[in-house]
């Protein structure tokens, strides 16, 4: 029993096989091309969104959990508190840091850009959140520790930019695993500048951390005035946000003045904006999720259920001769989840051209950074997001062939 | 009830009538507005009493609107009486779901249409075999069956040609086979021929009696008296009564 259940369900699989290749060869190619279509569209708009979050978040992940306090433009909102790529800066962040550091009531303070750059690691490309700091020994940033670089940032020199180039980069295990790279091996950041200088970075070591609540975040530390130098931000000497290291909760007013315009949040506040900061990423990657979700549902309902309409003698005919409803469901599931594939892979090719389209649009306005990424989990959300539209327009379907009067059809 | 030849009953009807609601979604505005007028009613058939024996070739006969078309209906199990009782192998279609009347057809009766109605994208041997993909039968035996039926209406040659590659007898016949490729006890034909050249029409109608003389019974709807001259018997009707005595 269970055995003919199978050779059923198989044989009804290839029934499908033929089914569509028929109508895709020839009676309904444009329609069955403009299902896919929809399905790709859907999914690479998930993508694409939801490469923005994950790069916003990514950005966002860029917090210290070992600092006190940090200082960040006001025009950065609590929710995207650590860093925006194209939001406000602080200038002159280097000075600023330095005087903070010399009071006694301050262990250190760093200046933190973070930008996401192509990195080239022997003939791989993959994009890495690069953050720039000033190196102490206890500096943790995104829990990435920036112990194993030079103390201070000796190629800013005073604002000179002309201090010895250090080229160390500790890189995240998730960075590390994207790039395949390890310690010692050499690193070449994809901007012109670095082009221009022939700059590259050495891992000097590889550090936990990164992890944030969108999966493992590619980060690279490096020095901030190398950093600057590479992305053309050493004019105004610029960086997001500044860190600082204390146990005096007295020195919070004193911060606040630092620079106007801006906000002081402290550690204690900290959980609560991580958190913020994963779940705006959530809820963008969820939204996006839901808008490709009806998006693609809904092209899919009306192109297939077209078709169907158009095939409606076909459905009939099977009625007629003994198919039962779970059978013309199942041929009509398959060939959903066949074109639900076509457009997944299709999904996916547009997802990367869209992550590509929009760090290129920003990149020519802009600097050189990107506001969106690929992680490789993608592929796999990508595909859930042309099954789920497959599966969700599936029941429409069905109930669209089991409403054609069967006798009507035969008649006409 | 009717005189019957020889062997078991396959298929009756006992005091079958068929009415069908004119305007039905009027009806249902109307009473959505508060109107409860009944609405209007057509019979489509009056108190039809019929015998099919296995082996037996019954023709029914009859003008456009005669009703013809919605007893082969109820034979096949698309419909169910308004009253009376429409047994099909030994079973009472109104008493069967509508899934029951499908897994009823395939395992019993075979349907042969005026338009063939075969799936254009499917080779014939594979529509031939199409009602045995929901039985769950091997590929291996579906192949071989479709085949040997195929050969016996004269289309062994023509196995691996799509229904566009053959001519409208030939796609007949290939309908016939799938319609026997479950080894049905009863086939329904409604106008078989209705769209074939006459020699075709003659070739379709001998192979009908070739099938019941297999011991299958056959229920076979024309306008056409040459058709229908193959017939053991033929039921006549008129506006939905017999009238055939």
């Amino acid at each position: 029993m269970g055995e003919s259940r199978l050779r059923r369900v198989g044989a009804l699989l290839r029934l499908s096989g033929a089914l569509l290749s028929q109508r895709l060869r020839y009676t309904a190619t444009r329609r069955t091309l403009l299902a896919v279509l929809g399905i790709a569209l859907a999914v690479g708009l998930f993508i694409t969104v939801s490469g923005v979050s994950v790069a916003l978040a990514t950005q966002g992940s860029v917090v210290s959990s070992d600092v006190d306090y940090w200082i960040t433009p006001e025009s950065a909102s609590s929710s995207t508190l650590p860093v925006s790529v194209d939001g406000a800066q602080f200038g002159a962040v280097h000075n600023v840091s330095e005087r903070l550091t010399e009071r006694d009531d301050i262990a250190y303070a760093s200046p933190v850009a973070a930008n996401v750059l192509k990195v080239t690691h022997a003939n791989a490309s993959e994009y890495v959140v690069l953050i720039g700091v000033i190196a102490h020994p206890d500096l943790r940033v995104a829990g990435v520790s920036a112990t194993n670089l030079t103390p201070g940032d000796p190629y800013y020199a005073a604002g000179s930019y002309r201090g010895p180039w250090t080229g160390e980069i500790v890189l995240s295990t998730g960075a590390s695993r994207l790039l395949n790279a390890n310690v010692s091996d050499r690193l070449r950041p994809n901007t012109p500048q670095a082009a221009s200088q022939n700059r590259s970075f050495t891992v000097t070591s590889i550090s936990n951390g990164g992890e944030s609540g969108v999966g493992s975040v590619p980060i690279g530390i490096v020095h901030l005035g190398e950093l600057q130098s590479l992305t053309d931000a050493t004019e105004s000497d610029t960086a997001d946000q500044i860190l600082v290291a204390t146990n005096d909760m007295a020195v919070r007013g004193d911060l606040e003045q630092t620079y106007p315009n801006s906000n002081v949040v402290a550690r204690s506040d900290s959980g609560l904006s991580t958190l913020t900061e994963s779940k705006l990423a959530l809820a963008l990657a969820a939204g996006g999720f839901l808008v490709s979700l009806v998006i693609g549902v809904l092209f899919v309902a009306t192109t297939l259920g077209l078709e169907i309409q158009t095939d409606r003698r076909l459905w009939a005919t099977l009625t007629a001769i003994g198919f039962a409803t779970s059978s013309r469901a199942l041929i009509i599931l398959f060939q959903t989840l066949l074109l639900g594939v076509a457009g997944g892979i299709a999904g996916l090719l547009l997802g990367r051209g869209g992550v590509w389209a929009a760090n290129q649009a920003l990149q020519s306005i802009v600097a050189e950074t990107t506001v969106a990424v690929y992680p490789p989990q993608f592929t796999v959300y990508g595909f859930l997001v042309a099954i789920s539209i497959a599966l969700l327009t599936t029941p429409y379907l069905v109930w669209l062939t089991a409403r054609g009067e069967t006798l009507t059809v035969l008649r006409s | 009830m009717n005189e019957s030849p020889d062997g078991s009953i396959v298929a009756s009807c006992d005091g079958v009538t068929r009415t069908y609601t004119r305007s039905q979604s009027r009806s249902y505005w109307r009473s959505l507005f508060g109107s409860h007028e009944t609405p209007p009613t057509v019979t489509a058939l009056n108190e039809i009493d019929l015998t099919i024996q296995a082996g037996e070739l019954v023709g029914i006969k009859g003008p456009s609107g005669s009703g013809k078309s919605t007893l082969l209906h109820l034979l096949a199990g698309l419909e169910t009486p308004s009253s009376g009782t429409v047994t099909i192998a030994g079973r009472s279609t109104d008493t069967l779901s509508r899934g029951e009347r499908t897994r009823l057809r395939l395992d019993s009766i075979g349907i042969v249409f005026q338009r063939f109605h075969l799936l254009s994208a499917l080779p014939a041997q594979s529509n031939v075999a199409v009602p045995l993909v929901e039985e769950g039968v091997k590929k291996s035996t579906r192949r071989k069956r479709a085949q040997r039926l195929l050969e016996r209406v004269g289309l062994g040659d023509r196995l691996d040609h799509t229904p566009g590659m053959l001519s409208g007898g030939e796609q007949q016949r290939v309908a016939i086979a799938r319609a026997l490729v479950t080894d049905p006890d009863l086939v329904i034909a409604d106008e078989p021929t209705g769209e074939l050249d006459t020699e075709t029409g003659q070739q379709i109608t001998a192979l009908f009696e070739e099938i019941c003389a297999d011991g299958t019974a056959v229920v076979l709807a024309s306008h056409d008296t040459a058709t229908l001259s193959v017939a053991d018997r033929i039921v006549e009707l008129r506006d939905g009564v017999r009238i055939d005595g």
